[in-house]
């Protein structure tokens, strides 16, 4: 049996990733199963989706915890929490990611196989959105063949209509042609990631009181973008409509009546580009800050 | 006196804090932002379970600067009027100062006020607490996955209402909320929309200083139910009010008043525009639609005495 852990965004696809595969394992005779799990979150924050395949019945129901596999949809996560936990050493991780392998290594502490994907740009060219969970099929069948290649493009015949099917089949064969693998490489445990302390009940205040207002400010939900406002000063026009109509706050006007953005908080919705009448807002593939 | 809000003289300090979950492109979050400028920081927000909770407590953060209680789906305006009558035993034992009021605010959205926190609500407004109620209307249950609600509009493709062979997605009309809020006397009722975000701010000022309880209606666009392009809710929320789907109004003390479009676009325009859940309506339902959004906004002129 291969356990297989998805790391992604809401609204990138990881659910649906785990989804096709498990569809076509079945569709091959396998046993497969797939699911979903998120908190109160919404499209752009984190989100997991576990996958079993086996040849064998599976018994199990519980989600991965060790898994064989790990697919990291978006590389801003390996920043922030810990995406090789319980990742086996022989293990395997596929990430899309334009970072290096020395960086990767280092935020994850994964010194097994690697196999790195820009599925980002391959989604946008191919679909023009930046939902890369195909993208991220074809890498996984690329590095660990788990199904082949023809079954998913089948699955997604079923999936999608004929247009969205043929543009997904395409951006599936090109992951999978432009992953780059990486051998297994000892490195040092030092760069691992603590866990994150969770709050337990005990921690909980007599009617779960929250004694620190505005403490939503602790959450950079500048992580969640997949694009970013950029701004071209000489062609702004101080009109402030930007900052008004930010759903995050994340927008501020200056005594000299220009704009600053606020990156640890914009999620990159793009209003601000749509709703500026003088063009000086565009929005750019991407999350880089400043 | 209500302030008449604009560019220069809106409040800086934001009461909702960034920071909040709220989805990419979330025009409630927007709406509440700019509602919680105009309400400035002397509130008690009463908050039903949906949208806004969850992005804006997620434990223990909260994205609320002001005082913030989280109700259930079906006492949001039973708990408000609770808070109502405790502050004003408070206020005349002398725990709250006499010279900064307090004012209450209920926000809960479209099916925390059209279906499961209705009756609660009726009971409020016949009372006559002195509150605001701001329902958030993203007419589906957004928070749980996008099932149709009681303010779901006819032909919206929703999870529980889908769009396929045999269905053309939401079978019934939207409920008229602001319609059965006027219908029970209170001194103010409004619809608004972020998308005029002055406009909004102006009303919720109004309502801040009403003397009983007030209403407002606001339309909240929402990219993940309806399957836009995050960069789009504010556009489709001008072309809701444009095409007389989301109307405008204000009824103060019985008297109507509306901003009026001097020329209505098609609601094709409207239902055409980026939206997943409309994706699939035929000619002749958009031409049902029509029919009804043309007879209600005539209603409508009619009421606030415009031929």
């Amino acid at each position: 049996m291969q356990e297989i852990r998805f790391h992604g965004r809401g609204g990138q696809g990881a659910v649906t990733s785990a989804e096709v595969i498990a569809e076509a394992a079945i569709e091959l005779g396998l046993w497969a199963q797939s699911m979903p799990s998120f908190g109160p979150e919404r499209r752009g924050a984190p989100v997991l989706a576990y996958l079993r395949v086996s040849k064998e019945p599976i018994r199990i129901r519980a989600e991965v915890a060790k898994p064989d596999i790990v697919v990291v949809l978006d590389d801003s996560l390996i920043f922030t929490i810990d995406v090789a936990s319980g990742l086996k050493a022989d293990g395997l991780l596929v990430i899309n990611s334009t970072q290096s392998e020395d960086i990767i290594r280092k935020e994850t502490g994964f010194g097994g196989k690697i196999a790195r994907i820009e599925a980002l740009k391959i989604a946008m060219e191919c679909l023009g959105v930046p939902i890369t969970n195909t993208t991220m099929i074809g890498a996984l069948i690329k590095a660990s063949g788990i199904i082949p290649l023809e079954a998913a493009q089948k699955q997604l015949s079923h999936r999608f209509n004929p247009k969205l099917a043929e543009k997904n089949a395409t951006a599936l064969k090109k992951a999978f042609e432009s992953t780059t693998i990486y051998a297994p490489k000892k490195i040092s445990a030092a760069g691992k990631k603590a866990a994150a302390k969770k709050a337990t009940w005990r921690d909980i205040l007599p009617g779960a009181l929250v004694e620190n207002p505005g403490g939503s400010k602790a959450n950079l939900t500048g992580d969640w973008r997949s694009q970013m406002p950029v701004y071209d000063k000489e062609k702004c026009s101080k009109c402030g409509l930007c900052y008004v109509f930010c759903p995050d706050a994340a927008i501020t006007i200056r005594d000299d009546k220009y704009v600053d953005f606020n990156y640890d908080y914009c999620k990159g919705c793009g209003i601000c580009a749509m709703e500026c009448p003088a063009d000086a807002i565009a929005m750019e593939a991407g999350k880089k800050k400043k | 006196m209500a302030q008449k809000y604009n560019i220069k003289n809106m409040p800086r300090e934001e009461f909702f804090a960034s920071g909040h979950r709220g989805c990419v492109g979330c025009c409630l979050a927007l709406a509440v932002r700019l509602a919680a400028k105009a309400l400035g920081p002397d509130i008690i927000v009463v908050n039903a379970t949906g949208c806004l909770e969850i992005i804006s407590s997620a434990y223990p953060e909260t994205a609320w600067e002001v005082p913030w209680i989280h109700t259930l789906f079906e006492n949001t305006a039973a708990v408000a009027s609770g808070v109502e009558a405790a502050y004003k035993v408070m206020k005349r034992k002398g725990y709250f100062p006499a010279d900064r009021p307090v004012k209450i605010v209920a926000m809960a959205g479209d099916g925390g006020t059209a279906d499961i926190g209705f009756q609660a609500l009726s009971g409020a407004l016949e009372r006559g607490h002195e509150f605001v109620y701001i329902c958030y209307d993203n007419e589906a249950y957004m928070n749980t996955g996008v099932q149709r609600s009681g303010a779901t509009p006819y032909g919206a493709s929703t999870t529980t209402s889908p769009a396929g062979k045999a269905s053309s997605g939401q079978k019934t009309w939207k409920k008229n909320m602001p319609l059965i809020a006027v219908a029970h006397n209170i001194p103010y009722v409004a619809t608004a929309n972020p998308s005029y975000p002055f406009d909004l701010m102006n009303k919720v000022s109004k309502a801040k200083d009403v003397k009983g309880p007030a209403y407002i209606h606001v339309f909240a666009g929402c990219p993940t139910g309806w399957r836009s392009p995050s960069d789009t809710p504010v556009e489709l929320g001008k072309l809701a009010t444009q095409t007389g789907v989301f109307p405008l109004y204000e009824v103060e003390n019985g008297k109507w008043t509306m901003k009026v479009e001097s020329q209505l676009k098609p609601v094709k325009e409207y239902l055409t525009a980026s939206q997943g859940r409309y994706k699939h309506l035929s000619e002749e339902t958009i031409n049902i639609i029509q029919d009804r959004v043309t007879r209600e906004y005539a209603e409508l002129k009619s009421r606030c005495g415009i031929v």
